[in-house]
């Protein structure tokens, strides 16, 4: 094999990057020791674990908004408490799960050694229901703000939900979608526990319900170029025949949806059908005029609609989002329509433990449901079922649509009463 | 079919993305023999390069391109001089250099995250558009075909003409075949190790150019096309210039055309396409364990005769 | 918060213990045999679940399959558990039984590789590895029966889930060390065997053995077998740590992790499969962003920990590697009788060659 050097060189690259290394590490401890203020005598330390994947092909970009939010929401609490005289603070210990069931399982024992009991997240379906039992068996209360399957629709567990399940707003928009006069929908969704979930319930309601026919194309979550599920879904589309009856329904997250739309713009069939889309779509991405001009043309033209859960309207929400960006001033928290429930879930987690009067795992799991039940936050409100899913409240439908200043936004047109299920549409 | 038609161009377009990509993964392998996991972090690299200079810097198509060739490139070349040449100067076998690499594209993908987020650049597209120029029936043909496909043929002819005309092509090849006899010959193995990183981590930056054009990129895109990379790779051997191009291919059209006509044939989901590149790769080396390297016609009707012999000698056997 | 060591310490010793079987594993496969398989995780996955599919619809059956509530979701995984709590038994047998058919499973899964391993060249037939494991982590993941597709299959009870849950954690803990420390010893046995040294000469020069007339194919497809069905009882014991199976959790990385412990702790070198598992899991510890809690310090960096925190995992993999590229712990000769008379004279013995040369096609 190779012929051995004689290590003439004193700086070999080995001993450039240990040497590198070492003066990061150190660096990063000495400022880190310097960041540790010595706490004030009273000083009383509650951990908040975050269980938020920020890695991994679906949470790399809505992750750290979802993060960023939780901390926000940690961040103001201590101001509060601070100002209030109480020697509370929250301490955050962000733990990433690469949104996989194991890097979950694996989160919650790192955090739960450290004497965390209290955890929002994780984000998705398949991760709540790998920790439910080790949660529930082992006092840890997990608030998840994005998860939203109906497979985890569990009562007296320790896992708690912010957003209520896929099922009303499946119904609203299979209603909707019915009301306008469409009687064929093609799917195309994302292939994991979420896209495949709404796409079950939407299709058994919009075929029993409104028999409707439905096609469905299924797209591997961690595919970067989805040409060819596009094109599919164009002859998907003309199959079911492209008349004024046919609509396409998009269940996706940011990064496939701009591949998604980016394709879909290329093709005349796809323009000129009308676009539905699941909560999960409503992104300030996709209305970015600078970047993608094409796309927003293409959301113009083909109507794009959908529910979202939350009355925009709240003064909570806005709070929210003024304190978001005074925060992060390049960010905006819209880009992720579940940043909300992410700062509602970090602020429920705090309130739990704050009317418990103690860090304890099974007093915060009873309060939580009581805290609850009047909470009015940036996602509207928050009183739970049996399950200690969020109770479903009305649901506004929203279109893409151009303000005064030709710039596009998500206009607001209809409201779906959950209580009676009908549809209220604005003049 | 002319169903296929919008598959089958979809096909050629990534098939030469693909090859663009690979080529350097084989390049590297072969001339100085480290299977380099950190490879696609190259292509990231690229990517995030491109939109810089378009999004950014307010550049064209050419400034992407040359953006992402000069971000591979150096990031390669950093990688090789830092971690894998010493490695190698020190006998690492080819194991050893597979997980220095995988430690190497932890540490580009993760500095590049950091620095990323920390501008708000998580995940961005280039601002050039891929656009229809014209359709075939319903099959697009876009500038993004009108772009690649020469610049892969190109960059194909291109390197062909280096390893064959020029003094440090065939330095590369002679590396390639026998590293000690090389440098008895005189060869300086350090600067055509340079070259080949350089030139490789190029490449695959310009992949990541073009594919920005069509997807938004982000930290983790290379790394899940890593596997689609090594199997275009592997289609050659690992050393064969021509095979990583058949390779390219193979995957292109699986992908595409491949389960497209599975899924109109067969009602597959379309959710099993990363599935069908990587069987066609496991049965091509089942038949044909050297795979595609040194392929001739009298092989083909060799190979054919071979298997039909095999047939007839199980049914005789039972 | 102090750190919590009930929690602690069954999550270090399962991680460990886990890891330890995979290095033992791959450390047979390519620091004795020769050959690099890259595909560990396809055969931890075979464990996984055959582990999970035997437990799952046995417990069911046990709770009289109730047709009104749907084995995948949570809802059948809640009445899994409560059917083990109910039944300590039953969970007992089952987590035997599991361990006993993924091992079977993963060895003949292990042979089966051994045909294409014959007839492949050692860097394609890890590619080769590497795309079956894809494939099948892919398909597992569309195909709902096996283990639920997309939403996975929930409630793989631990087989000490009707202790205390913290006892259980606990004594699970324990479980997984014995087993791997069984597996480790087996291992150990192996090698120093005249097997072993079989093994070793197959490695090293394989024409020479064949010339010896040693069975090459049957040899590799044996190891391939061993090492196979170790690897699937480490998958099997990792569904009842996590408590469900689900095909996305089955990625390349897993392999990828098998092989650097193996070459950062020392290639066929049994301390070295400790020491390479050891620092895998200690590094997985310590760079974790809750880490510093555990001794009170809490600080919020402007940036994700968690990149750094893999950033972190790769210096130092790219250190050990350079400063050491033998290992932590280097080969050493196979303690023979002559050696040791040898040595006792006072001679200093030959060192063999350490494996850093090619190990020889596959």
């Amino acid at each position: 094999m190779a012929i051995e050097e004689q290590k003439t060189r004193k700086w070999s690259p080995a001993l450039v990057i240990a040497i590198v290394v070492i003066v990061i590490l150190a660096g990063a401890l000495g400022w880190a020791l310097l960041q540790i203020s010595a706490p004030a005598p009273q000083q009383i330390n509650y951990p908040i674990g975050l269980a938020i994947a920020t890695t991994g092909p679906t949470y790399a970009t809505d992750g750290p908004i979802r993060r960023d939010a939780a901390l926000l929401a940690i961040d103001q609490m201590n101001a509060q408490l601070e100002a209030a005289g109480s020697p509370v603070r929250f301490q955050s210990i962000h733990e990433d799960t690469a949104g996989t069931p194991d890097g979950a399982t694996r989160a919650f024992n790192a955090l739960a050694a450290a004497g965390v009991r209290v955890v929002v997240g994780p984000l998705s379906t398949g991760e709540v229901s790998a920790i439910r039992d080790f949660a529930t068996q082992n006092k840890i209360v997990s608030i998840s703000p994005s998860s939203t399957g109906v497979a985890a629709a569990i009562p007296n567990d320790y896992v708690f939900r912010a957003p209520p399940t896929d099922i009303p707003q499946s119904k609203a928009l299979a209603q909707l979608i019915d009301e306008l006069g469409f009687t064929k929908v093609a799917i195309i969704a994302r292939n994991d526990d979420y896209g495949k979930g709404f796409s079950d319930l939407f299709e058994s309601t919009f075929e029993t319900r409104y028999g409707g026919q439905v096609t469905r194309i299924a797209y591997d979550p961690a595919t970067q170029d989805l040409a060819t599920e596009v094109q599919q879904l164009a002859s998907d589309v003309q199959t079911l025949g492209p008349g004024a009856n046919t609509a396409v329904l998009m269940v996706a997250f940011e990064g496939d949806g701009l591949e998604i739309l980016g394709e879909a713009r290329l093709s005349t069939v796809l323009a000129n059908v009308r676009w539905f889309g699941s909560e999960s779509t409503r992104r300030t991405a996709f209305l970015n005029q600078s970047a993608v001009p094409d796309i927003v043309q293409f959301l113009r033209d083909v109507q794009f609609t959908g529910f979202f859960a939350s009355p925009s309207l709240n003064p909570v929400s806005v709070a929210f989002e003024q304190a978001y960006v005074a925060k992060y001033p390049t960010r905006d928290p819209k880009k992720s329509p579940y940043s909300y429930y992410s700062y509602d879930s970090a602020r429920l987690a705090m309130l739990a433990i704050l009317a418990a009067g103690k860090y304890d795992g099974e007093a915060a799991a009873k309060m939580l449901p009581i805290v609850a039940s009047t909470y009015l936050g940036a996602s509207g409100h928050k009183l739970m079922d049996a399950n200690g899913d969020a109770i479903a409240a009305d649901y506004t439908a929203w279109r893409v649509a151009l303000d005064a200043n030709n710039k596009a936004f998500y206009q607001e047109f209809a409201r779906w009463v959950f209580a009676s299920e009908t549809l209220e549409f604005f003049p | 079919m002319v169903e296929l038609a919008g598959p089958l161009l979809l096909s050629v377009l990534m098939g030469s993305q693909y090859t663009m990509m690979a080529l350097g993964l084989t390049m590297t392998y072969a001339i100085t023999r480290v299977p380099n996991f950190a490879h696609a972090e190259f292509v990231t690299v690229g990517g995030y390069a491109a939109v810089a200079f378009v999004n950014v810097l307010g550049g064209g198509l050419i400034e992407s391109l040359l953006g992402g060739f000069l971000a591979g490139a150096i990031v390669a070349m950093l990688s090789d001089e830092l971690v894998f040449k010493p490695l190698f100067r020190r006998g690492a076998t080819p194991l050893h250099l597979l997980v220095a690499s995988i430690g190497v594209g932890l540490v580009i993908r993760y500095v590049l995250s950091i620095v990323v987020a920390s501008y708000d650049f998580l995940v961005v597209k280039s601002r050039i558009n891929k656009e229809i120029l014209f359709s075939i029936g319903t099959a697009p043909f876009t500038n993004l075909h009108a772009w690649v496909l020469p610049t892969t043929f190109a960059v194909v002819i291109a390197l062909h003409a280096l390893f064959t005309q020029t003094r440090m092509g065939k330095a590369m090849r002679a590396m390639a075949s026998n590293f000690d006899l090389a440098r008895v010959a005189g060869i300086r193995t350090a600067q055509v190790r340079r070259w080949t990183w350089f030139l490789a981590g190029g490449l695959a930056g310009v992949g990541g150019a073009f594919w920005v054009v069509n997807v938004p990129v982000q930290p983790e895109t290379g790394w899940g096309l890593l596997l689609w990379l090594f199997a275009a790779s592997i289609l050659g051997g690992f050393v064969s210039f021509w095979g990583t191009i058949v390779g390219g291919f193979v995957v292109g059209f699986a992908e595409n055309l491949g389960i497209s006509a599975v899924h109109d044939t067969f009602g597959v989901s379309l959710s099993y396409r990363p599935m069908i590149a990587l069987v066609i790769i496991v049965l091509v080396f089942l038949i044909r364990p050297q795979g595609v390297t040194g392929l001739t016609m009298p092989d083909f009707r060799a190979l054919i005769r071979k298997w039909f012999a095999r047939f007839g000698a199980a049914r005789g056997r039972s | 918060m102090p750190i919590d060591l009930s929690f602690l310490l069954p999550l270090l010793a399962t991680t460990f213990g886990i890891f330890l079987i995979l290095a033992v594993s791959f450390n047979l496969e390519y620091g004795y045999g020769g050959q690099a398989n890259l595909g560990k995780v396809f055969f931890y996955s075979i464990g996984g679940y055959v582990a999970g599919a035997l437990t799952t619809h046995s417990l069911w059956a046990l709770a009289g399959s109730p047709a009104d509530i749907p084995f995948l979701e949570d809802a059948g995984g809640v009445v899994r558990f409560a059917v083990a709590r109910a039944n300590p038994g039953a969970i007992l047998g089952l987590f035997l039984a599991s361990l006993v058919a993924a091992g079977l499973a993963g060895a003949a899964f292990g042979w089966l590789a051994s045909y294409p391993a014959l007839r492949l060249r050692g860097d394609f037939l890890a590619i080769v590895l590497i795309a079956v494991g894809e494939v099948s982590r892919v398909f597992v993941f569309n195909y709902e029966p096996i283990a639920g597709g997309v939403f996975g299959l929930p409630g793989v009870p631990n087989p000490f889930a009707w202790l205390p849950p913290r006892v259980a954690g606990a004594l699970y803990g324990v479980l997984v060390l014995v087993v791997a420390f069984a597996v480790y010893i087996y291992a150990i046995r192996l090698t120093k065997s005249p097997y072993g040294r079989l093994l070793k000469s197959l490695r090293d020069d394989e024409l020479a053995s064949n010339v010896f007339g040693k069975d090459t194919p049957k040899v590799k497809g044996h190891v391939l077998a061993i090492a196979g069905g170790m690897a699937a009882v480490a998958g099997a014991l990792y569904v009842f740590f996590v408590q469900n199976v689900y095909a996305g959790d089955f990625i390349p990385l897993i392999s990828f992790t098998a092989v650097t412990m193996v070459i950062v702790g020392g290639v066929a070198n049994h301390k070295g499969v400790l020491v390479g598992a050891a620092f895998m899991t200690l590094l997985d510890l310590v760079t974790r962003p809750v880490f510093p809690t555990y001794f009170d310090i809490y600080w919020r960096p402007p940036f994700d920990m968690n990149y750094v925190r893999y950033l972190t995992v790769g210096l130092i993999i790219i250190i050990v590697l350079m400063f050491r590229p033998e290992g932590l712990i280097p080969e050493r000769p196979v303690e023979t009788v002559a050696l040791r008379v040898a040595r006792a004279w006072g001679k200093p013995a030959v060192p063999s060659n350490p494996a850093a040369d090619d190990p020889g096609e596959g």
